[in-house]
């Protein structure tokens, strides 16, 4: 049955449907007119329910008891990470070199996630900081490692803006500039997404390829201001920086220019 | 889904209990490892309880399920050692059971055709194995195995029949194999 003859090649994938119920009424009376004709496809289609009744009696794995608790041992472990990381205690890079759990892999998306929704609060904090004491000429990274996190203010209402794709935000940011950053094959996608959703890249990028080595002198202040924003997850800390990088650096660009 | 996300403790219980086993098997048969399939079982409800507040009234809870599902699994068939070739206890020869009447015949035969069913499900491509399985074996509508895979409509109809035509095809040349077996055995 591997050659479809022409005049069934229109009602080959109609088969499939019939099974699932997914035909328009129309196309399955035109579909089960054709059956009555064509022997062909009457086999084809016995041998198609074959294939659901195979499957519908596969032995169904049996969820061991446990499940559940070991399901709520993780969430208690998330939970209780989560608290470390959101701790009002002052941060320091020491706390992110060790969590209490492995550090979730890092993907495209993820950092899609992550830098769009820590690019407003970024924004807003440096333009907060920007007027507040006027940025020197030096190097993006010197221009806000010096700002203590205590003066900082907290940008409440923007808060909420660290769901993604919020839309209050969108005009805020400047994500084109950033998709169209040249020298930053870092950022890779800045596209939107949930990170429950996240599907890896084929093959998955891990930070550790990509290399973020200049970043390092940012990290002790860069991340005491972003956990005083509570803006972030430990693990989007990187992100958030490239993303800082990159706003200053097209201020730096903007200024020059 | 709403209920807990509005604080309700309960009713992430009762998701769970509601869900686990069809994500479980939906899982097991995606992945042919049960305890694999058991970690992400878990993974995905982690996420769920996560992203509660993300969730979406306007889709339906066991669609966002299955579509976390769906990806934690493509991306653990992406991990090495899934890209070998799937060997499963099912697929070990099973002791031969004596051949005594009609009865025993039908339940090896039935037997026969789900050890073979799974091996063959196994060796389609992953988003044919997903679209069938979430159609066929979950109940999920052609819209909703869309969604789960982020696909469209017509790319699930062709997938769905892709993966069932060629398990059709194989399971049929099986049965036809052993019929030819079972000729030649009682010839000689």
């Amino acid at each position: 049955m591997s050659e479809v003859p022409a005049s069934c090649l229109a009602w080959d994938e109609d088969l499939s449907a019939l099974i699932d119920e997914e035909l328009a009424a129309e196309r399955e009376a035109e579909l089960r007119a054709h059956l009555d004709a064509c022997t062909r496809c009457a086999r084809r289609l016995e041998e198609l329910c074959n294939v659901d009744l195979a499957l519908a009696g596969l032995a169904a794995p049996v969820a061991p008891s446990d499940l559940r608790e070991r399901l709520a041992a993780r969430i208690a472990g998330e939970a209780s990470s989560h608290s470390l990381t959101a701790s009002p205690v002052a941060p320091t890079a020491r706390t992110r070199t060790a969590p209490p759990e492995p550090r979730p892999r890092w993907t495209a998306a993820r950092l899609a996630a992550a830098g769009t929704a820590a690019a407003a609060l970024l924004l807003a904090a440096w333009l907060t900081l920007r007027s507040d004491a006027p940025l020197q000429p030096e190097p993006p990274i010197a221009r806000v490692a010096p700002v203590p996190a205590p003066e900082v203010p907290v940008p409440a209402p923007e808060v909420p803006a660290l769901e993604p794709g919020a839309p209050g935000l969108e005009p805020e940011l400047p994500t084109a500039q950033i998709a169209q950053e040249p020298a930053s094959p870092r950022a890779p996608a800045l596209e939107v997404v949930s990170p429950e959703l996240a599907l890896d890249p084929e093959p998955p990028v891990e930070m550790a390829e990509v290399g973020l080595p200049e970043l390092a002198d940012l990290e002790e202040e860069d991340v005491a201001l972003l956990v005083e924003l509570e803006a972030v997850e430990d693990f989007d800390v990187i992100a958030n920086l490239e993303l800082l990088e990159l706003f200053l650096d097209a201020e730096a660009a903007g200024g020059a220019g | 889904m709403l209920a807990f996300r509005r604080g309700d403790a309960a009713a992430f219980d009762a998701l769970f209990r509601r869900w686990s086993g069809p994500l479980l098997r939906y899982l097991e048969r995606m992945l042919r490892d049960q305890a694999t399939a058991e970690e992400l079982v878990q993974e995905a409800f982690l996420r769920v309880h996560k992203a509660r507040d993300r969730y979406a009234p306007e889709a339906r809870f066991s669609t966002w399920l299955y579509r976390i599902a769906t990806n934690l699994a493509l991306n653990e068939l992406r991990r090495p050692r899934h890209r070998a070739p799937h060997h499963s206890s099912d697929e070990e020869a099973a002791p031969a059971l004596p051949d005594t009447g009609p009865g025993i015949e039908a339940v090896v035969d039935a037997r026969m055709l789900g050890r073979a069913a799974a091996a063959e499900l196994a060796r389609l491509p992953d988003k044919q194995r997903a679209a069938l399985c979430l159609s066929a074996v979950e109940g999920l509508s052609y819209a909703e195995v869309a969604e789960a895979l982020e696909v469209t409509e017509k790319a699930v109809k062709s997938l769905v029949h892709r993966a069932r035509s060629t398990l059709a095809t194989r399971l049929a040349q099986q049965r036809g194999g052993d019929a030819e077996g079972v000729r030649e055995g009682s010839a000689t």
